[in-house]
Formats: C-alpha cells, structure tokens, sequence
C-alpha cells in the first residue's frame, strides 16, 4: 500500500517545537513526502496549511515497553471477559482515560495510543514460536508503527548450547537466525533460565544458581546474550527482566544481573519491580536510589519504570516462575499458566493495586523515584509495562506527575501512612521540562532502539508530528492532541481518529549465515518435533499484506 | 510441506505416511473436477446478477446468522468484518468444543503446555480419550514420541476413559510402557481425583506400578480435547474440574493440560484479539455482545428457522465432504442460505439457498492457521497442483457486505 501522504505537502506554521534537541522555539514545519522538512523552495505547491501559533509541536511518541499483540495478550483477554465495558466514562477521577477492557482489543489499542500522539510501540515479549500471530495481531492494531523483541534466554536449545560449550560465534548466528526468521527488532529475556527450570519443579533461581538440568547459570546466559547482541551490533541493548520479579530485596539480584553483561549494554526493563529492599516497617522498602546511582554512574545502562497505577489491570509475563508466586493474589481469584514450546512461559494474575495498601503505594513512589533521580532522561523511560503496571492510557496522568511536585505530592498524601512516613519522594523537587519529556517519550527511546528516523522534528526524520493545545494541566494536554499526522498523513484531528494509514513492521536486519538454515532445522526437528519452515516468517510474507519493513539501524552506524 | 487437514500442523513426511485424514482429503480435493463448479463464476453478468440479489436479501433481512467452518487467520478477519457491516449474529464453533473450553477458562483460568514441551518435559502422559481422539488427530502419538525408528519411548502413558483397542495398540507400539485404565469420560476427573488423594486406593499390583509413575512425575501432561467431551453432560464443568486438579498438582509438582483444539480455534483467537471475546457474539450499532447461549448457532437457527426474513450466511473453507449445516437445517431454513463451500460439494445459484464456491484453506490459497494447542500459528502455502478460479471467502464476503 503507498501511503497518500508520500504525494502531499502540509504545512505546519508557527508552531512552538519540543523535540529535546534543539532549544524550544517557535517555527514552521513542513511534511513532504511523509518526511519533516525545515523548508521547502518557494515555487513548492502546498496542499494544506495549518496555522499552529501557540500550540506546542512534539514528534510521535515511542513506547518502547508495552504488551501489545501475541498469545500471552489474548487469554488475557479471554480471562477476564467479564471486565469489558460496553459504555463508560471516558475519563477515570484522576484523569486518566480509560479502556474498555484491562487488555483492549486491537482497533482500541490503536485509538487510545492516538489519542495521545504516540505512533510507534514495541511488544517486549515475542516468544518464537508465537511470532506469528504476534506479527498478525499487531498488524490489526491501526495507527500504530509495531515491533517486537524476540524471547531468548529459556529457549531449550540455547541454554544446551551454552553448557555444552559452544562458540560466542555460533551462539551469535543462532540469535542473528532467530531474530530475522522471527522478524523482531531485538532480544528480551525474561528471568534468565528461571521459566525453564520452573518447568523442573525448581521454585527459584538467582543469578548464580545453577539451572536444575544444564551447568550454567542465570549470569552465564545473560552474559553470552549480551555479548550477541553487541557483536551482531544490534541497536537495541539486550532488554532484560530480572530474576526475582517483585520479591523483598531483590535489589541485590539486579545489580547482580547489571554487573553480569560486563560493561555490555544492556535495558533494564520495568525496573520498579526490581528495586526492593526488606527494610520498613513492613519487610519490603524502595531500593531505588542504589539502582539510580547504578544508572547514573553507568552509560551502558539504560531502564523503563513499570510505573504501577492504581485500580483493576491483569498482569501477563513470560515469568512463570514468580506469576505462580503470585496465583493466590488474583483478583478476581483465576489464573492462566502456560509452558510453552521449550521457549519460554505465561502467567496471567489479575491484579487489583489498591491506593491504601502499603506495598502497593510504595510501588507506586518507587516508579516516580527512579525517573526522579535518573539524571539522563534519554536513559530512563516512561511505561506502565501495560498492562502489568496499569494502563498506557496513564502515560498524561504520569507526565504530569513528573512535572508538577504539588500534583504528585496531593496524591502521595493519600496513601498508606507507613508509605508517607519511610517514602524519599517527598525529598525529590525535581519537575521534569517539556524538553525531557520530549526526551524521555520520543528522543531516547528512538535512539536506543535505533529509530533514527523518528523520535525528534529534526529535517529529514519521518513526519509523525503531534500538535498539542498547551494547559496548565500536563495530563489533559497530553490525552487531546489537536492533530496527529503520521508518515505526513492527517490521522487525527480534534478528538476524531480518521483513515488509518500505512503500516511498518520494525525489525533488526542482522546477517545470517545460510549454513544456519540446515543445521538449525534438525536441532527444531529434534527439539521441537517440526522443522524451522512451521515458524520461519519471510519478508515477503510481511509485506503481502501492505506492510512495510523498517529495519533498525545497526549500532556501528548509529 | 505443512498438512493442514487437522490442527496438530504436521510437516514431517513420517507424520504424513499412514494419515487417514490428509489422505482421505487429498484424494477427495485431488479428484475434484473445479472447471464444473467454477462453470457460473465464467458468467460475470451472472454472478454480478446472483450476488446483488443475495446483497439485498441481505440488507433486507431481519437476523443475520454468520457462521461455518472458519479456519484462517485472514478470512476470521474478513467474515468479523461482515458480520460488523451486517450486524449479523456470529458464531463459527462447531459444535461449541472451542467455546466450552473458552468459557471455562474464562470463569476458572488454566493450566496449559504446548506440544513440544509435553513431548520433551512430560515424564508421563495421561490421555483423555472417548474414543475419538486419535480419529481426530490420527498422528498425536507420533507427535509427542521422542523415539524414531524402532526406537520406543520408555515413558508412561495412561489412558484413561474408552480408547479403542486400535488407539491402545497405536500408543503401545511407540510407547510399550502404556496403561489402559476404562472410565466413562464423565468419571474422568473423579477419577484423577482418587489416584491423587486418596493413597490407598488402586492397589492391585498392575495399578500399583503406573500409580507409582504417576505420583514420582514432575512434569505430567494431560491430554485431551474439548471435542472428546460429547457424552459429558456439562463439558463446561468438566474442564473446570480437570483445570482444578491440574492446579491442585502444581502446588507440589508440575502438570499441565495439552489442549487439543480443532482448526476452529484460529478463528477464536481473530475473534478474541478483535472484539475481546472468543466467539457467539452478536454486533450491534457500536460494539458487539458476547451471547454464548443465545448465538449459539443452532440456538439461532431454531429461534429464527420459521422467519422467511432471516439469513444464515455459512462460510466452510474446510476440505470436509458434508455441509457445515446439519441436513434438516438446510431442507426445513425459511429465510435465505448463502454456503460459500469448498471443492467438495455441488454449487446452486438459484432460489433461496445459494451455493457458491470458494477456496480451501491451505490447499487452494495460502492460509494463517493455529495448530491445536493455539500457541504455533502456521503460514500454510498453497498445495494443489491446479488453479481454482473461486473467490476466497473474504472476496466473496466483501461482495456481500458492501
């Protein structure tokens, strides 16, 4: 499908732009040919212009952490039917908009992703053998540039490979295979080893514990996973969850898993559920200011929140290991668990977050605590780890929270008072500018997904621009934009999603030795019981349904 | 080359050799004469004249039924897209094995596994079996052996429920340590029930040996399918029960369900991700309704058969021989049938019941198809060696719906 904007000129007058490049000013955009240009030759036919004069002009935002499409996704949604709202407000009491389901259907997804100006998402965690139908829900999602990370790091025959002693440069061609035959623009691994030993009837696994089935460990894995990601110069840093989701003092185990990757880079996914310590009155305490020194004093290290928010939501994770943990926290009382394929795992837990319960608040101030005393704001990302944490729809409710020390503090003030009495937020006076919101939201997360089409209004850069009508309230800003254009195209406009446009499909293009194909096959025929045809997605395959391919640039060319 | 004729999406040569499904489909499809039914498609005056009368029936009618054997990825989305259009009544799961399953989880959650891992982690299998289970998925023990060759594999298989003594033999062969152990299906779950709590029961020598199996498992695999549980008065209860037990194990050890759906289970994950329901919905103006009793197929077809006004539009991309709607349905219906029908039947463009032709999923065209335990979602390519000159389902829903 060619897009109708690759014909067309529009152009954007006066509007105030905030990209966290260059200093706010105000100036004209124009979008040619789906891409931002500071000018155009006088004698140049515009189609359309829109005088923007006093609003604020932002690139399209990146959510670089949020479950999106994939198997895990839908018996989310098959759990809980009896949460789907036919009819509601369309805003909560904090403002924040709310979706019809905890895990909104694909058209939704794409609309409530609009209606905030954001035009490109990443689902974290693609497992191999669903790859597919991630890719074929994903590209139901209109609106929306889509990508995913592949899930290495459980999968049976890595882990063999690894103990059996085989090369960095096989274990390299074996992940450069995976992620082109997966089409995925990187690599997630989720507790490193720990879903698969929960398959052993091992309850636990910490970083140098060894897997009950093969000599290594979680430390072993992630560092040789850290290492194929650099050599095959993938854009994206090995993307990481920790071992030890949610548990009381888990700090230790995620410096642990920092240190393990050896000055490689490497994301630390939803880092609030990371950083407990077992101090306070209750056994469990925010560790978050060791994790943010850590960041601060280490470039190669880069995280997203997983901010929780109060209210309904249901927590879906490849993590089996510590969702089981949680199976007598649902609400309402079911849960899903499923092994899958000797790759990986599922578990789905309902979950309510409750503002007066005291771990439930203090996971609350941890989230704002890390983004608050995380110096770079290209290195620390807004997410909700939707919808583990609460719903992406928060991401205006969090902007604002960011910005504004009085906002944040009328909602500290209602929680638990053992949260009020042993939290540092109320310490941090830090408020987040424009600028780093534009940093945080558009910049960074481009960059380290090596985006560098998009992210800032820079010329040249792909034209997914959205005009925002300035308020003194960060969140009603940020949850109405007054247009939206993606790829150059008018897709929104005040309050009224209109066609959908184009589609991309973002992926890492790593080479792949053919010799791989052959081998490959038979360790799937022996493994999995198929041959790498059943779960291989060419491009071509991608691209007969009108989508595009946009590979990530490759770090040596960053 | 992927088989798609069951959902268990076999592509090795081995699993092919000796399948009574893949090969009873392919000498049917194989031998179909296509130039005989496409005769009215080379007509366009015709069809153009055949598929405006159905449109305006259509938007005439009173109730629209939207239903049939939907197996692909791409014509789910074709067929929820003209059920939208239409605000029409949808339901595509024959005979309501996948929405039983669907519904029970929904109200009691799951444990499950997928095929490669029950057939590499499973220490021991217990297989659910009416008696059909291997007519459905005739390839399920090779499937989910270790072994080839002469090789056997040395693990514990328990049948449980009525297999027959061919399926017994077939598991035997390839798995020499396996136990038949009769029940009626309903007793199944009472049954797993006993062996696990009460220590003393069973304690014949012969029993003794595979309850002992059982009980040293650390990773059990039961497998069944929902389109086993025909003689279970309330196969909705059923799965709960089983999921109980299964959660129940996991508390000391690890077990899993390996859930065998039928080729309908692609369209109910299309579904879920579309409108966030598995399937029996109706749509209306703004958002679509989830009625698992009322859309019901046949619920719909006995509250609507006396309704000259109303429509069943069935759409079987299948490469079974008999209709998806049962005999009476299609002699005794009062309103309008449009079957959009794979090669294996005659088509009819006259009067009220209207048979067009179309694709076969996987065979004619190229098909996204999810294999039965819904976690592999396979891109079947095209197999027949001839052309077939019909519209898929999805072209001819868009002429129909828009």
């Amino acid at each position: 499908m060619v897009s109708e904007a690759l014909h067309v000129i529009i152009h954007l007058a006066n509007g105030t732009c905030i990209d966290g490049v260059e200093d706010t000013r105000v100036r004209s955009l124009f979008l040619v040919n789906g891409l931002i240009a500071d000018s155009i030759e006088p004698t140049t036919k515009i189609d359309a212009t829109y005088d923007v004069r006093g609003k604020v002009l932002m690139a399209g935002g990146i959510d670089l952490h949020t479950h999106i499409g994939g198997g895990k996704v839908n018996i989310a949604r098959l759990l809980l039917p009896e949460l789907i709202l036919p009819k509601m407000e369309p805003f909560d009491s904090h403002g924040i908009r709310q979706l019809s389901a905890p895990v909104p259907t694909t058209w939704e997804t794409g609309l409530r992703y609009l209606e905030m100006g954001y035009t490109t998402c990443m689902e974290p965690a693609v497992l191999p053998a669903n790859a597919r139908q991630a890719h074929r829900e994903m590209a139901d999602i209109p609106w929306l540039d889509t990508g995913g990370y592949l899930l290495l790091g459980n999968d049976r025959m890595l882990l063999r490979w690894i103990a059996e002693g085989f090369s960095q440069e096989l274990i390299n061609q074996y992940v450069a295979w995976m992620l082109k035959a997966h089409q995925c623009c990187g690599v997630k691994v989720v507790n490193a080893g720990g879903i698969d030993a929960f398959k052993f009837n091992q309850r636990h696994l910490d970083v140098d514990e060894f897997h009950p089935m093969y000599p290594i460990t979680p430390r072993d894995i992630l560092r040789v996973l850290a290492q194929a990601v650099d050599e095959l110069r993938l854009a994206h840093p090995l993307h990481v969850h920790c071992s030890n989701l949610g548990v009381p003092g888990n700090i230790a185990s995620t410096l642990k898993t920092l240190q393990a990757v050896e000055g490689r880079r490497i994301h630390l996914t939803h880092a609030q559920f990371h950083c407990y310590g077992t101090g306070g009155p209750h056994g469990f305490s925010s560790e978050a200011y060791q994790l943010a020194e850590y960041v601060n004093w280490n470039p190669h290290v880069t995280i997203d929140i997983g901010q929780v928010l109060f209210g309904q939501t249901v927590t879906i994770s490849g993590d089996t290991m510590h969702q089981f943990e949680n199976r007598n926290l649902a609400r309402p009382r079911k849960v899903i668990f499923q092994d899958l394929e000797c790759q990986a795992g599922c578990g789905v837990v309902p979950f309510r977050y409750k503002q007066d319960q005291y771990v439930h608040g203090l996971q609350w101030t941890i989230g704002l605590e890390l983004c608050l005393r995380i110096l770079d704001p290209t290195r620390v990302f807004l997410t909700t780890d939707h919808p583990n944490g609460g719903p992406f729809t928060a991401y205006p409710h969090l902007i604002r929270l960011l910005t504004s020390y009085d906002f944040r503090m009328s909602i500290f003030e209602r929680l638990h008072p053992d949260v009020q009495s042993s939290s540092s937020l109320p310490a941090l006076k830090r408020e987040y500018t424009l600028e780093e919101i534009a940093q945080m939201t558009r910049r960074g997360p481009a960059k380290i997904l090596g985006l560098q089409d998009r992210g800032t209004l820079e010329s040249g850069k792909i034209a997914d621009v959205v005009v925002y009508a300035p308020s003194e309230k960060l969140d009603t800003m940020f949850s109405n934009p007054t247009m939206v254009f993606r790829h150059g195209e008018l897709v929104y406009r005040d309050g009224q999603a209109l066609k959908g446009s184009c589609k991309t499909t973002i992926v890492a293009n790593p080479t792949v030795e053919t010799s791989m194909n052959a081998r490959l096959n038979r360790e799937w025929l022996g493994q999995y019981g198929y041959s790498t045809d059943m779960v291989r997605i060419i491009d071509e395959e991608l691209l007969s349904s009108g989508h595009r391919i946009k590979s990530a640039t490759p770090l040596s060319s960053s | 080359m992927l088989c798609c004729f069951c959902s268990l999406l076999c592509d090795r040569d081995d699993l092919h050799r000796g399948c009574d499904i893949r090969s009873n489909a392919m000498k049917m499809l194989d031998s179909y004469d296509v130039t005989k039914a496409t005769t009215v498609l080379r007509l366009p005056s015709k069809i153009d004249e055949i598929v405006e009368g159905l449109k305006q029936r259509l938007v005439a009618s009173t109730s629209i039924l939207l239903t049939g054997r939907i197996y692909s990825v791409e014509t789910s989305r074709a067929v929820l897209k003209a059920a939208d259009a239409l605000e029409a009544s949808l339901d595509a799961s024959e005979l309501g094995w996948g929405i039983n399953n669907a519904l029970a989880v929904a109200r009691n959650g799951a444990f499950t596994t997928s095929l490669a891992d029950s057939r590499a982690t499973s220490q021991t299998f217990i297989v659910l079996d009416d008696g059909s289970l291997l007519d459905r998925f005739p390839r399920l023990p090779h499937a989910l052996c270790l072994c080839s060759g002469d090789q056997k594999d040395s693990r514990t298989v328990l049948l449980l429920g009525s297999p027959t003594s061919a399926a017994i033999d077939t598991w035997s062969s390839l798995f020499p340590n396996t136990w038949s152990v009769p029940c009626k299906m309903e007793q199944a779950t009472n049954a797993l029930n006993q062996w696990t709590s009460h220590r003393k029961l069973l304690d014949d020598d012969i029993s003794a040996v595979w309850l002992a199996n059982l009980r040293a498992s650390t990773y059990t695999s039961i497998v069944w399918s929902p389109a086993c549980l025909s003689s279970v008065s309330q196969p909705d209860l059923w799965i709960e029960e089983l999921m109980d037990w299964i959660r129940g194990q996991n508390e000391e050890t690890r077990c899993s369900s390996l859930t065998l759906s039928g080729l309908d289970s692609t369209f109910q994950q299309v579904c879920t991700w579309t409108t966030g329901f598995p399937g029996r919905i109706r749509f209306r103006h703004t958002h679509p309704i989830f009625e698992p009793m009322e859309s019901n197929y046949l619920s719909w077809i006995k509250r609507h058969g006396n309704d000259p006004r109303a429509s069943i539009v069935c759409v079987d991309e299948s490469a079974k021989a008999e209709s998806f709607l049962p005999k009476s349905v299609l002699d005794s219906f009062a309103g309008t049938i449009v079957e959009l029908q794979g090669r294996s039947r005659e088509v009819n463009h006259n009067g009220s019941h209207v048979r067009l032709p179309t694709s076969t999923a996987g065979y004619d065209v190229d098909a996204t198809i999810s294999r039965a335990d819904q976690v592999v979602m396979a891109f079947v390519p095209r197999q027949s060696p001839t052309a077939n000159e019909s519209p898929t389902p999805t072209e001819w829903l868009a002429r129909l719906s828009t």
